[in-house]
């Protein structure tokens, strides 16, 4: 529009008159304005003027000076054009006025360019000569189409066509087919006529605008609240900002997108999270139908809106809770029992299914993992006898679980329960539970596969540390040392002594290292005969194989496989040592044998021999029965025989070492002997921690102190504060005299 | 005084003439202030001024203290020295005759008339400057040096003395040293590291009288069910002076802090309690 072109004329040399000038002014002003006239009302194509001469005249005009006078005349001129065309908008139709104005619009435009063109070096001219005004014949039009049309009357022109234009914008918007043509030219308009602060665009135009979309998806956000689905609302309020960045695009100035999006947030979301939320098919229901699609539009949305995702995770976080507490509450088994509690199951699921959700919809924001994983820690830490639970839960799948199960499915159980693991306050009651089923697996073979077990192993020993894992590494390697003990043994026997009786059984023998193995209670035992025989062959066997070590025998954990016929039913019965002892006694005796005299027989003590009875007396696979019936309890007296109506269903019968009370104590006295070793602990780790520093207050004492203990479990501060105070009493460390606060270390 | 060089004895005798203070009392203070003698009495005299007491008591203590000095200035001219075979007659007046020491119906006797009840805190007191081993005697060296200690011949000296020693607990440092004592008299054997609780709750209500706002709920706290069994450490004892001087009720206090347990669990309980 403003490139400055350089016209080359060729003026004749002319006279100055200088009388009459007035006269000859005016003829060349007649020139000069025909010139305009017909650039103004002509079509283009058929303008027939000679521009030389118009220029030679606007030439001579500034020589005489005249140069105000020509611009006026031009002012004028311009503006009487403009005002005939207002006669042309007065009464019509509206569809018939828009296409009009349109039109007229379009070609003033027009010819104004061309005009402005034409009659630029009048404005280089002037540049030279004075330095103020610059004349643009463009600039000056639009002002005149403003004034004399736009604005007058009230800006009743003005008002008119914003209202066409947003009726029709309303009408796209309805989904009406619409002409909108002539948006583009028309908002252009608004913009060449309005000044530096785009004035009538913005505050005629835009405000308007926005203030009938305002209401507009105000009233459409309500209807869409009634068919109470967020989905479908979510998808409307996508389309929606779709649709309006289309037509920004199309059509109105950057600022204005901008603007009508935030429109659109607050009218449509900013009101309604919480109600979007929580709706019926709100972010619950698209939670459990696994909805990504729109749970991630939700997100997308949301993180549009200020405090947006604030809210969505408040609400994300509460249903979180809620569905952990209920599986928590629901699955409260009793700890002592067969099968382990499902909702270890559940827990992980849960866990899979938030972590899934946050990585596919809601961009992995890292905010959410965090919040979601302290709650969990949180919930799972408040539960009674958690770490127990999740060990038994791991040896359920150890036994059972992962026989039917594929290698990738048991990476990524074993990957939950480790991330479960790492979230537990008292990891070393974890570990002492998964200790003791360990152990309890491999001398019974009941394990599914070593390598699995060393999988797993591997992946605690990565977090924890390779102390954490030692005794399970030990017990590994003395199940692997034994294996040989037992391919050597067996070498032994075949090459000297060939001539003994003693295959018959099957013994295989484990040899483990004092003090890595839970549970070894000494006990009294004394074997039958021929397997005493057998035993001692292989201590003496050991004995000279590896010199200097001591073997204790432990008959305690041992177990045994019994062939068994009943009712011409073959049977392979598993039991632990000291019932096949009893099974054996009774089966040599014949008939019946009383208590007392297996308590002779094996000097095994009289409760503990009890317990180990009544497991086979159980209704399920009952074994044995009481020769007279004497009532409920169980004394030496009584007389055991083998049930004839024994039955089973399986080939291979399972009895249970011993009764549940004794299972209860046991693990009570587990968890008791975990707290008097975490008094050790604290004890040995505040004697450290001062040795070191020798002085030191109390609050960094406490900081110190858990910092260190984390990995193995979190100390309560008033069991530190009862071991500081012990530890003060035994003179380890005293207070200063001056500021109780400050511990000194004695030597 | 043993214990001390020429030149700290000398400060002592200095100290005490000007104050009148015990010689317990001189110690703890010239060792709080470094032995500088001049700082010492200074703030011997400012101290009964600034205690962080309410208004009411404040003013209380202020006119006390003003009548006492006045009451030593219209005394008789002080004792510097006193009379070590008058104090073995007193002595010799209360002893047992079999044992050579002042027992049990002795002492009783002797602090009657020195008109302090054998079950008050002015009794341990008395023991304290005395350095008695055992509670109910006193051997003669305890006696005869302890008189001598606190500038008493006889009868009317003691009964002057005895009000002034008690307000010497006043400060700080000697009431620590005090209460140290009385922990070690009370456990007779020193092989014991605890006390009992009887013991202990019959002896709080003599050492913090009028000084702990709790000392009633402390007493109740441990003569329940559950804490009569107890036994109370030194470590207890010590900080517990510390506990009645900065503890007033359950706002000042902070679990968090290094408070011993019973006293974190007699705040819980007194918490419960409200």
């Amino acid at each position: 529009m403003n490139k400055p072109r350089k016209l080359r004329m060729i003026i004749p040399k002319q006279k100055l008159f200088n009388e009459d000038k007035t006269e000859e002014i005016e003829e060349l002003w007649k020139t000069i304005s025909n010139g305009i006239q017909q650039i103004l009302v002509i079509p283009i194509t058929e303008i027939d003027i000679s521009i030389e001469e118009i220029f030679r005249s606007c030439y001579r005009l500034i020589e005489f000076d005249k140069e105000n006078l020509l611009i006026n005349r031009f002012k004028m001129t311009i503006e009487e054009y403009a005002n005939e065309q207002i006669n042309f908008f007065q009464s019509q139709d509206d569809s018939i006025f828009l296409t009009t104005f349109h039109e007229k619009w379009n070609s003033y435009r027009l010819k104004n360019m061309i005009l402005h063109e034409l009659f630029q070096f009048l404005n280089n001219m002037f540049l030279s000569r004075t330095n103020n005004n610059t004349f643009s014949i463009y600039q000056n039009s639009m002002k005149k189409w403003r004034s004399q049309i736009l604005t007058t009357n009230d800006n009743f022109i003005l008002l008119r066509l914003i209202r066409i234009i947003n009726e029709n914008i309303n009408q796209e918007r309805n989904g009406e087919v619409t002409d909108m043509s002539f948006l583009k030219d028309i908002i252009q308009m608004f913009i060449d006529v309005s000044d530096s602060n785009l004035d009538i665009y913005t505050n005629f135009f835009e405000n308007k605008y926005l203030n009938i979309s305002s209401l507009y998806y105000q009233m459409e956000s309500q209807d869409l609240l009634l068919t109470n689905n967020c989905g479908i609302y979510l998808n409307k309020v996508q389309e929606r900002l779709k649709e309006e960045e289309i037509r920004a695009a199309q059509y109105f100035n950057t600022q204005t997108f901008a603007r009508i999006q935030s429109n659109i947030i607050n009218e449509f979301l900013k009101p309604y999270i919480q109600t979007l939320m929580t709706m019926d098919n709100g972010l619950n229901s698209m939670m459990s139908k696994e909805d990504f699609g729109h749970l991630k539009l939700m997100y997308h949305l949301f993180t549009k809106v200020p405090n947006g995702t604030e809210t969505l995770l408040q609400v994300f976080l509460d249903l979180h809770s809620k569905r952990l507490t209920e599986i928590i509450q629901e699955n409260k088994k009793k700890i002592v029992g067969r099968s382990p509690p499902k909702f270890i199951d559940h827990l992980i699921n849960q866990r899979t299914q938030y972590s899934e959700i946050i990585d596919k919809s809601f961009s992995k924001n890292k905010d959410f993992h965090i919040a979601i994983n302290a709650q969990f820690k949180t919930l799972i830490n408040q539960t009674k006898d958690f770490p127990e639970q999740l060990a038994k839960y791991l040896d359920r799948c150890f036994r059972f679980t992962f026989l039917s199960s594929n290698e990738e499915e048991i990476g990524k159980i074993m990957d939950s329960i480790i991330i479960i693991f790492s979230l537990l306050n008292n990891k070393d009651i974890f570990k002492r539970f998964y200790e003791q089923f360990f152990a309890k697996r491999f001398l019974s073979g009941s394990s599914v596969s070593e390598n699995i077990e060393k999988m797993m192993i591997a992946k605690i020993k990565k977090i924890q540390g390779k102390q954490f894992t030692q005794k399970m590494e030990t017990m590994l390697n003395d199940i692997h040392n034994s294996e040989q003990e037992t391919i050597d043994f067996k070498k032994f026997l075949t090459e000297e002594r060939e001539n003994d009786p003693i295959t018959n059984i099957v013994l295989n023998f484990r040899v483990l290292t004092q003090g890595q193995w839970p549970g070894l209670i000494k006990t009294e035992c004394q074997l039958i005969p021929e397997l005493q025989e057998y035993c001692d062959i292989f201590t003496g066997f050991y004995i000279r194989k590896h010199d200097g070590r001591v073997l204790t025998w432990k008959f305690s954990i041992g177990s045994a496989e019994i062939a068994y016929s009943m009712n011409n039913k073959k049977y392979t019965l598993i039991t632990s040592t000291f019932q096949m002892l009893i099974l054996l006694l009774l089966h040599k005796k014949n008939e019946k044998i009383s208590i007392e005299e297996i308590m002779e027989e094996t000097k095994i003590e009289e409760p503990i021999l009890i317990n180990c009875i009544k497991p086979l007396f159980h209704p399920k696979h009952k074994l044995l029965t009481r020769a007279f019936k004497k009532g409920k309890g169980f004394n030496k007296e009584d007389q055991l025989v083998f049930y004839p109506r024994f039955k089973s269903n399986t080939r291979r019968v399972m009895f249970p070492r011993t009764i549940r009370t004794q299972e209860k104590r046991e693990r009570l006295k587990t968890i008791e002997k975990i707290h008097e070793e975490r008094k050790l602990i604290i004890d040995a780790t505040i004697v450290r921690i001062m040795k070191s520093r020798k002085s030191l207050i109390h609050n960094l004492l406490i900081t110190e102190i858990t910092s260190q203990l984390a990995n193995n479990f979190v100390p309560s501060i008033s069991s530190i504060k009862k071991r500081i105070d012990s530890l003060i009493e035994r003179e380890y460390i005293e207070r200063d005299i001056n500021d109780i606060k400050l511990y000194k270390y004695l030597a | 005084m043993s214990n001390l060089s020429n030149d700290e004895r000398n400060k002592v005798n200095r100290f005490t003439s000007i104050t009148n203070a015990s010689e317990k009392r001189a110690i703890n203070m010239l060792k709080t202030y470094s032995w500088n003698v001049d700082r010492a009495i200074d703030e011997f005299f400012n101290q009964t001024d600034k205690k962080s007491t309410s208004f009411n008591e404040y003013q209380k203590l202020r006119k006390d203290n003003l009548e006492r000095q006045k009451q030593l200035k219209n005394q008789k001219p002080k004792k510097t020295w006193v009379d070590r075979n008058k104090i073995e007659v007193l002595f010799n007046k209360y002893k047992d005759n079999e044992t050579g020491q002042i027992e049990y119906d002795g002492v009783e006797k002797f602090l009657t008339q020195c008109g302090v009840d054998l079950m008050a805190v002015e009794s341990l007191i008395l023991s304290w400057h005395m350095d008695a081993q055992i509670m109910g005697a006193y051997s003669k060296k305890e006696f005869c040096d302890g008189l001598f200690k606190i500038k008493c011949e006889n009868l009317e000296d003691l009964k002057e003395k005895i009000p002034f020693l008690k307000d010497e607990l006043a400060d700080k440092a000697t009431f620590e040293d005090f209460n140290s004592y009385v922990f070690k008299f009370a456990k007779e054997d020193p092989n014991h590291r605890v006390l009992d609780n009887t013991i202990a709750v019959a002896l709080w209500p003599l050492l913090y009288d009028g000084k702990f706002k709790l000392l009633d709920k402390w007493l109740e706290f441990w003569k329940l069910e559950e804490n009569k069994k107890k036994t109370i450490s030194e470590d207890l004892w010590t900080t517990l002076v510390e506990f009645t001087r900065t503890i007033k009720s359950v706002e000042d206090y902070d679990p968090m802090e290094a408070w011993p347990v019973m006293i974190d669990e007699f705040m819980e309980w007194l918490e419960e309690q409200n």
